[in-house]
């Protein structure tokens, strides 16, 4: 009692009959707040003695208890962000893991020591109260902040994108939903990259692409592999040597099975190679990868064979400069095969299309009668031909039968950059199924015109009376230049490539006449060049994307080009001289200074 | 409802009797119509994203300062005990206060239309992006004042709740860092997630995704929640 004599002289009214009631409750046993429960702890403007001395023998750990806790969560961050940003090696996110051990065992210590001094002074039943309810308070909220992250939780996996923008850049394709709603199993999608910078991370816009998948279905999940940082990985995922040739300039993305990956043998690269239950995309979009978990559905491969004997360009061939080509179909689950048509005696039973590229000799009048056969019943060609050195009738009487003229010399487009090089764009995709699978602008180094020939007046229709479509032409300042000649001086747009669908309905004479039904047919695509398919171009803008379309299409693979890309939405913003001065002064001047001005006259007022 | 709406409209009427509601339109107003200046020096590539990017970044300052008063001054001047004395519960009060907070966010954003506007007007824009921005700003908005009313809720002294606040929301934009620089890690992407910042991006380009909204809402829901409880304790300590 001594010790509050001196204290209580000092204190409020309100304190002196605190300690009045102290000295009262001491004398019969109990607390002042028994005494008066009418008073809430609240009303007392000043700690009690008890409190006083508490306060003033605290320890420090106890009284520091808070910071403690407070720099523990700080360093725990700092420690994640270290370690994250940095690497594992990094000594300063040990540091700070260290420091906020300490800090988290400090603040243990200074609670422990906290509740020995409670329990030495004893807690009165009001105090006891207050700890209750406020335990109660707090479990509340992380009772309800539980709730929350459960519903967070259900609602990252069964959620729903609202898209806003024109074209719907932000969603995946119907056909996509479709086909992962339609997974039998869940599906591995890994992005096995080089890294290009310091980050060592994959391509955002490949990021960004996966992301979509797993966000659209639970049966997808996403891995990442850098193939430096991760050799180990990279091993165990089987490469296939046309896609590791590849993975220096793009991205790679293995589709794969959940359980057919985990019986795959290590090392056993052949058998990766053939096997159904995975996928290669080494052109990382949306087509792609829906086309690669299509086929992990539907793993029965296609064949095409490359024809040889006449110096074309083969995937075998070194010098052919394909392999590029090669890859990607093989990626797309498409087998490559060569074929000749002295050897084979024809075009072979399972071939899916076959595929000629820049030939360097004509054909024999036989292999002419052949092929003319096999595209007049259901045959399927992909005709790549570019400027001949030499005279070459056989391959375009083979063209013509097709309803396509090869035309002599080559392109000269004077709005390209390099008139020999001709950049012709997409036109509507909606004409034909193989420009929804392209990509961007195809280049076309060096080009053959192609004419679209029109039959005779009442000549009877081709086969299934179709007529070939345009897929891409030059620009109206274009000329034809004959070898060791000046341009010709005729300005025209010239095709550079054409496709023929005989399997197509025909056409009704009438509004009245009934439609046909859908016949299956020949299919081809002539292209009056072969240099875009070379390993030099293939990469470049849409060319690789224009060579698997046509592919897929040819060999009847129309659902594997289904997905047309998005069409960029062109920003922009046309402001003359007074627009651009109204738009500064308003945005700039007028309007901040307009709420400047409200804002005196209320002060003005209010004065 | 009426009980709310008349706090909010208290609310929102005390800070246009004040300078801080113009001083801050006025320094909006600049800034959007600066960031709109920068922007169209592409007009060839003009994406308007940048501009609501800068402008969430802008509000992590507002935040504190809209605020900060908003339980503190009413501790401090004692007047929250006389508000309480009338029929009203906390949950009233706290939402009333919430959404006079948020109104004001929304006459910010009012006040910024004229930039789409100029966009649309004098050129061929997406809108989708836009809309979505706006969107984007409204929830990052709601849940800066649910975060700073809570603040405000903890203490008498503005300056404090105004620290609070600011400090809060630079930790919660922290937490995004990790993820933005390693997006293919599990454990950056777990943190990442519980930040503000990590769900308006996809909004910015035009997808709103129910699981942003949702993050969103929880976020703004939970500090109601605390602050609710926050100015029940007034009664028990």
């Amino acid at each position: 009692m001594a010790l509050n004599q001196p204290q209580d002289t000092t204190e409020s009214p309100l304190a002196e009959t605190d300690a009045t009631g102290a000295e009262a409750s001491l004398d019969n046993g109990h607390s002042p707040d028994d005494k008066e429960p009418g008073r809430g702890p609240s009303r007392r403007s000043t700690p009690d003695s008890n409190e006083l001395i508490a306060m003033r023998d605290t320890p420090p750990l106890a009284r520091w208890a808070g910071a403690f806790l407070v720099l523990a969560v700080l360093c725990a961050v700092a420690a994640v962000m270290v370690f994250g940003s940095i690497g594992r090696q990094s000594p300063w996110g040990w540091v700070c893991l260290g420091i906020g051990f300490i800090a988290l065992a400090s603040w243990f210590l200074g609670r422990r020591q906290e509740a020995q001094i409670v329990q030495q002074m004893g807690r009165d039943a009001h105090a006891r109260q207050r700890i209750l309810l406020g335990t109660n308070a707090l479990t509340s909220v992380l009772l309800f902040l539980l709730l929350l992250v459960g519903i967070n939780y259900i609602a990252t996996r069964r959620h729903k994108i609202f898209d806003l923008t024109s074209n719907r850049v932000n969603s995946l394709s119907d056909q996509t939903y479709k086909v992962l709603q339609q997974l039998s199993g869940p599906v591995k999608l890994t992005n096995v990259y080089v890294p290009h910078d310091r980050s060592g991370q994959p391509d955002p816009a490949i990021t960004t692409l996966l992301n979509a998948y797993k966000n659209a279905s639970d049966k997808v999940q996403v891995e990442y592999v850098n193939a430096f940082a991760d050799p180990g990985r990279f091993d165990t995922l089987q490469v296939s040597t046309s896609a590791r040739q590849l993975m220096g300039g793009q991205a790679l993305i293995i589709a794969q099975l959940e359980n057919a990956g985990k019986n795959a043998k290590a090392g056993d690269t052949k058998a990766a190679a053939n096997n159904k239950d995975r996928q290669e995309v080494t052109v990382a979009d949306e087509q792609n990868v829906t086309t690669a978990l299509m086929r992990l559905e539907n793993p029965k491969p296609r064949t095409v064979y490359f024809l040889t004997g006449h110096g074309e360009a083969t995937p075998d061939n070194p010098t052919g400069g394909i392999s590029r080509a090669k890859a990607a179909l093989e990626a797309q689950n498409i087998m490559v095969k060569n074929t000749s048509l002295a050897t084979a005696k024809g075009v072979p039973a399972d071939a899916g299309a076959l595929i000629v590229v820049a030939p360097q000799v004509d054909l024999t009048a036989a292999e002419q009668k052949t092929l003319t056969t096999y595209m007049a019943g259901k045959g399927h060609l992909l005709l790549l031909l570019g400027p001949a050195r030499v005279s070459m009738p056989h391959w375009k009487a083979v063209a013509k039968s097709l309803g396509i003229e090869v035309l002599d010399g080559f392109v000269f487009d004077t709005e390209s950059e390099q008139p020999t090089i001709v950049r012709a764009a997409v036109s509507d995709p909606s004409q034909q199924p193989i420009l929804r699978g392209v990509n961007g602008d195809v280049v076309f180094p060096a080009a053959a015109p192609l004419s679209i020939a029109k039959p005779p007046a009442g000549a009877p229709p081709p086969p299934g009376s179709a007529t070939p479509v345009t897929l891409f032409q030059s620009s109206p300042q274009s000329q034809v230049v004959q070898p060791g000649q000046r341009p010709n001086g005729k300005y025209s747009s010239y095709v550079l490539a054409a496709a023929i669908d005989r399997g197509t309905p025909a056409t009704p004479q009438s509004p009245e006449a009934p439609a046909m039904p859908a016949v299956e047919g020949a299919r081809a695509v002539v292209v009056g060049n072969s240099y875009f398919v070379t390993d030099q171009f293939f990469e470049l803008l849409g060319n690789g994307s224009f060579f698997t379309s046509a592919v897929n299409w040819v060999v009847g693979a129309d659902k594997a080009i289904a997905i047309p890309p998005k069409p960029p939405v062109t920003n922009s913003i046309t402001l003359t001289p007074e627009s651009g001065r109204f738009i500064i002064l308003l945005s700039l001047f007028a309007l901040p200074l307009l709420s400047l001005f409200i804002g005196g006259i209320v002060w003005w007022n209010r004065r | 409802m009426a009980k709310i709406g008349l706090i909010a409209w208290k609310e929102l009427k005390t800070y246009f009797t004040s300078w801080i509601a113009y001083v801050l339109i006025t320094g909006w107003l600049f800034i959007a119509g600066l960031l709109f200046l920068l922007v169209l020096q592409r007009p060839q590539e003009f994406q308007v994203s940048p501009i609501y990017n800068i402008l969430v970044t802008i509000m992590l300052f507002i935040a504190p300062l809209v605020t900060m008063r908003l339980v503190a001054e009413e501790r401090s001047s004692g007047s929250l005990e006389m508000l309480f004395t009338s029929p009203l519960t906390e949950w009233q009060v706290t939402l009333g206060k919430f959404f006079g907070a948020w109104a004001f966010i929304g006459i910010l954003l009012l006040v910024t239309l004229h930039l789409p506007f100029f966009a649309t007007h004098y050129g061929s824009i997406d809108t989708g992006p836009v809309w979505g921005s706006y969107i984007a700003l409204l929830c990052v908005g709601a849940a800066f004042m649910s975060f700073g009313l809570f603040c405000s809720s903890l203490t008498e002294s503005q300056v404090v709740a105004g620290f609070l606040t600011f400090g809060g929301l630079m930790i919660s934009w922290m937490l995004n860092w990790p993820a933005q620089e390693m997006p293919t890690s599990d454990v950056a992407g777990f943190i990442g997630h519980w930040s503000v910042f990590s769900h308006f991006q996809d909004m910015m380009r035009g997808a709103v995704d129910t699981k942003d909204l949702i993050f969103f809402l929880s976020f703004t829901v939970l500090f109601l929640f605390a602050t609710v409880r926050v100015l029940e304790s007034r009664k028990w300590r």
